[in-house]
C-alpha cells in the first residue's frame, strides 16, 4: 500500500539554523541524501524519525509534517493564538 | 570522496559493464568451441575485462552504491534500507529467472541435441556470481535521482 504524501518545513527549519545538510543529518541520526528526499517531499519519514526531527527542532511534531500542503510558519502561529 | 554521477551516465555505464561482461561471456564460449583463433579475439577479451573493471569502479565503487548493497543494516538509515530492500527483493526474482532459464536451456539442449554445445563453464558461473553482486547496485543506480 501506497502512503499518504507528507508535507514538511524542515528546509525552511534547516535554513533558519543556519545548518548545513550534512550537519542536521548528523544530528538526527541519517544519510546526508535523505534530508535532500525529506526537504523535496519525496520521502515519508518513520514516526521515530519524525520524532528525532521534531526534538531536535524543539517544535511539536504538527508544526513540521502535516498531511495538509504546508501553510506559512506566521499564519500558523496566527490561527494558534486565537484558537 | 563520493563520485555524484548524472543519471543518463549510470544508466551508461551500466549499459558498457552488462555489454563488456556479455561479450566476455561469448568469447569463452566460443574459445571453447574453436581452438585455433585469431590474437584479436584475446585482444577483445582482455579489452572486454579491462572496461569491466572500469565501469565497476566508476558507476559501483566510487558513486558508494556498493557500499549502500553490501553494508550491514545497523549502518544505513531508514530510507537507504527500504532503498536497497526494494533492490534486493527485484534483483532476487530476476536473479532467480535467469539461473532457472539458464539451467532450463541447458538440460532442454543435452536432451535434443547428440553433441553438447551448451555446458555450464566456469566463466559462465563467476559471470553469475559478479552479476548476483552488481545487480542490486544497478537497479538502485539505474532508477534513483540520488542515493
Amino acid at each position: 500500500m501506497k502512503g499518504r504524501k507528507l508535507y514538511n518545513r524542515i528546509a525552511v527549519l534547516r535554513r533558519e539554523r543556519n545548518l548545513s545538510r550534512k550537519m542536521l543529518a548528523e544530528k538526527i541520526g541519517v544519510n546526508f541524501q535523505t534530508v535532500g528526499y525529506l526537504e523535496r517531499e519525496e520521502y515519508n519519514p518513520s514516526l521515530d524519525l519524525a520524532f528525532r526531527i521534531s526534538e531536535y527542532f524543539d517544535l511539536p511534531i504538527d508544526m513540521i509534517f502535516s498531511t495538509q500542503p504546508m501553510v506559512m510558519m506566521s499564519l500558523e502561529l496566527l490561527k494558534r493564538s486565537e484558537n | 570522496m563520493v563520485l555524484e554521477l548524472s543519471k543518463k551516465m549510470r544508466r551508461l555505464l551500466i549499459i558498457c559493464n552488462y555489454f563488456s561482461l556479455f561479450i566476455m561471456e561469448i568469447l569463452f564460449y566460443f574459445v571453447l568451441f574453436n581452438d585455433d583463433l585469431p590474437f584479436i579475439v584475446d585482444f577483445i577479451g582482455i579489452f572486454m575485462l579491462i572496461i569491466t573493471c572500469l565501469t565497476f569502479i566508476f558507476v559501483y565503487i566510487k558513486t558508494g552504491i556498493w557500499t549502500l548493497t553490501h553494508s550491514k543494516t545497523e549502518k544505513l538509515d531508514e530510507r537507504q534500507i527500504e532503498l536497497t530492500h526494494k533492490a534486493l527483493t527485484k534483483s532476487y526474482a530476476l536473479f532467480a529467472v535467469l539461473c532457472l532459464s539458464i539451467m532450463l536451456i541447458h538440460a532442454t539442449l543435452y536432451r535434443l541435441l547428440p553433441e553438447n554445445v551448451f555446458i555450464i563453464t566456469v566463466p559462465l558461473v563467476v559471470g553469475l556470481i559478479y552479476f548476483s553482486h552488481i545487480l542490486p547496485a544497478s537497479i538502485i543506480a539505474w532508477g534513483d535521482e540520488k542515493f
